[in-house]
């Protein structure tokens, strides 16, 4: 009996709800009739009491953009311009549209539309491409060199954007990348070495995006540089025997043989999908080492790398392919400009 | 589309080319050789193409030693390796090039009755074996050093004429044909005495440093300088003094000699070298105040060497600068896990080391560093 009663208040309310924003949504087509006929004295009162509530959000910004315009032709100046920034700090994403008037849009173009902050938190995956410019190891290189493999990673961070010029913007960020890359080297017909390098990264991303338009999406192109500085390098190793004899395993810790510092340049592409409210970038791209991390002058000092597992590092760069997803957190502060 | 193809065909032909080894690798390299079942290198001679050729031995899969020798290039890596032998145990000692083959001294030992012989060995450039002559006595004979002068080749070592345990210094010249020209054994058949190292002088005379129990009535080991003309004639000898044993480490001939050598007292083993001036006279005796019996050298530049010592299954590198008087600033350098056999001057003025590695498994260390020492910086 207590349940039908709520259902029973539910559909109550919910029917005066529906009744209002009936009435409001009439309310509104009447007011724009008016508009359209000339007669601007009454839609202010007309639609005013809907404003709060009453209005879906789509009549609620055509509601905003017709009393803005009424105020306009009416000449009161000050009134559209209360009214404009009541709109945009309501729909601070809106952009202008091919329906919007003149009038309208030039007031529209006397205000900062753009966000003052826009965080763009990112998650991604990388997939390592190594590059190698020079083999060593204690085997044999006239006969065989260590293999390497690409791997699966993973990257996350924020970046700041703001706008540098129309249609370009411009960032700088904090990120993390953990990479992988898979390493295996017949050194000695009668052992190998397997392992996987294990590298985590913080790095600060410094990048400019170019956006543009392909068959109405909205797409950029990415340029950039990120410095990078190597929190940890490992490899988890293992010296097998060809005759089954029992592997040497472990983790052998490189961060201190590996220089700390590198600078990555980066290219990439994306669009950005909007869901809602929740606008995204998808972007994929190239990010590329340019600093050989294996320090020359300890390639051969690691005593455990080389004694036990029989490797000496090569001289290599990790590239890597990545694939990162953010989303797009911008606050608003419109204001009166000119 | 076709200007992309051909970008994309210039990356893979950039990333698919062969990765040069840079000149760097022809000064510092350390590299292993070996089937992993053990191995260790003690001799090496450069090439006039900057390469180098190595001997020791290599444990094969029925576990008897066969005599490794191995070309390799200036970067360390190899141009060919080949395994001699027979059933029984060799071992590749000394290693000379001449007349464009590779001539390599060396032991075998019977691996039923343990009796040891040596042998000369020629190889050509390519690796592929020429001639094998076995030197036998009744008893044993090894040969632990190898010359070339006088169009004749010179072997020295050790001749066990009646015990295992007691020899006899053993040296003998032999032509290019491995026919033996002459042979001397001397010294006492009832104590151990051997020759270890050999020298040809400028003036053909052969200079001979070994062990022996010196002094009459005596048990130390001393070591013993020997000299004989190129005919065998033996022109005198000396011995140095000691009242602890003195186990022979190395020797360098350059117009002085220099002679390396341990001393144990209780348990401490330490190094001495000792100059041995051009008329026998001792020159200088350096007390080398490392640890460690001293097990190769070898000599910068007048008055600077190199040297190693082996403590603990280690060797250490030391950097050991002698003034004229004797004495001596010594720096240490980098150490490494198991020994180094040899060590020789390269044409790069730095130093190539060859000996054994140290894991689970010994394979033939080499160990090339620059005239920097840049691999021996601690």
């Amino acid at each position: 009996m207590k349940h039908l009663n709520l259902i029973g208040l539910f559909i109550i309310l919910s029917s005066g709800f529906l009744i209002a924003q009936t009435n409001c949504s009439e309310q509104l087509r009447q007011a724009e009739r008016r508009f359209d006929e000339g007669l601007l004295d009454d839609i202010p009162q007309m639609i005013r009491p809907c404003m709060e509530s009453g209005f879906t959000k789509e009549e609620r910004a055509n509601a905003y953009k017709l009393l803005i315009q009424t105020y306009l032709f009416s000449d009161n100046r000050q009134s559209a311009d209360e009214e404009m920034l009541k709109f945009l700090k309501a729909f601070p994403e809106y952009s202008i549209g091919a329906a919007d008037t003149k009038e309208f849009i030039d007031l529209y173009k006397t205000y900062r539309t753009e966000p003052i902050l826009r965080i763009e938190p990112f998650l991604g995956v990388s997939y390592s491409m190594p590059y190698v410019f020079e083999y060593y190891g204690l085997g044999d290189l006239n006969s065989n060199v260590p293999e390497y493999f690409s791997n699966l990673g993973l990257s996350a961070g924020a970046n700041y954007t703001d706008v540098l010029y129309k249609g370009i913007d411009g960032s700088f960020g904090l990120s993390f990348h953990y990479s992988r890359v898979g390493y295996y080297y017949q050194a000695f017909d009668y052992t190998y070495i397997e392992g996987t390098y294990i590298e985590l990264h913080v790095g600060l991303p410094l990048s400019v995006r170019y956006y543009f338009k392909v068959k109405g999406f909205e797409m950029f192109a990415k340029g950039g540089v990120e410095t990078v500085y190597l929190i940890q390098s490992s490899n988890d190793l293992t010296r097998g025997y060809t005759s089954g004899a029992d592997n040497l395993v472990g983790t052998v810790n490189l961060t201190d043989y590996h220089k700390k510092l590198d600078v990555r340049p980066f290219v990439g592409v994306g669009f950005s999908p909007r869901f809602g409210n929740i606008k995204l970038l998808v972007d994929t791209g190239f990010r590329f080492g340019t600093i050989v991390p294996v320090d020359k002058d300890l390639r051969y000092y690691n005593n455990e790398l080389r004694e036990k597992y029989y490797m000496i590092e090569d001289k290599w760069i990790f590239n890597h392919f990545y694939f990162n997803i953010s989303y797009v957190f911008s606050i608003y502060k419109p204001t009166k400009i000119r | 589309m076709k200007r992309f193809t051909y970008a994309i065909g210039l990356v893979l032909l950039i990333i698919s080319c062969d990765k040069p080894i840079s000149e760097f690798q022809t000064h510092n390299f350390i590299k292993y050789i070996g089937n992993g079942l053990g191995s260790s290198g003690f001799d090496a001679i450069q090439l006039s193409d900057g390469g180098y050729i190595v001997t020791g031995y290599d444990v094969s899969i029925s576990l008897r030693k066969q005599v490794l020798v191995a070309r390799v290039d200036k970067a360390g890596n190899i141009v060919w390796q080949n395994f001699f032998g027979t059933v029984h145990n060799e071992e590749g000692r000394n290693v000379v090039l001449i007349n464009d083959e590779i001539l390599i001294s060396g032991n075998s030992t019977n691996y039923i009755n343990s009796k040891s012989e040596a042998f000369l060995m020629r190889v050509n450039l390519q690796g592929d074996s020429i001639a094998y002559y076995p030197y036998s006595v009744s008893n044993n004979l090894v040969v632990n050093d190898m010359a070339i002068g006088n169009d004749r080749i010179y072997m020295a070592g050790e001749k066990f004429a009646s015990s295992s345990n007691q020899s006899q210094y053993y040296i003998a010249c032999v032509n290019f044909s491995g026919e033996v020209v002459w042979e001397w054994t001397l010294g006492d058949p009832n104590k151990k005495q051997t020759f270890k190292k050999i020298f040809i002088k400028d003036n053909g005379n052969i200079l001979l440093v070994g062990t022996s129990n010196a002094i009459i009535g005596s048990t130390l080991t001393h070591i013993s300088v020997f000299e004989f003309n190129s005919v065998g004639v033996n022109l005198g000898n000396i011995f140095f003094a000691s009242d602890v044993d003195q186990e022979f480490g190395n020797a360098i001939y350059n117009n002085n000699l220099y002679v390396l050598y341990s001393t144990q007292q209780g348990e401490s083993i330490s190094s001495k070298m000792t100059a041995v001036k051009a008329n026998s006279d001792i020159g200088w005796v350096l007390s080398i105040d490392i640890p460690g019996e001293g097990t190769s050298m070898v000599m910068q530049n007048s008055n600077s060497f190199i040297l190693t010592t082996k403590n603990n299954n280690r060797t250490y590198f030391y950097s050991l600068l002698v003034s004229s008087n004797g004495n001596a600033e010594i720096s240490e350098l980098r150490d490494f896990p198991g020994e180094v056999n040899a060590m020789i001057n390269t044409a790069d003025e730095g130093i190539f080391s060859i000996g054994s590695s140290s894991s689970d498994y010994d394979m033939v260390r080499l160990i090339k560093t620059d005239s920097d020492l840049y691999l021996l910086n601690p």
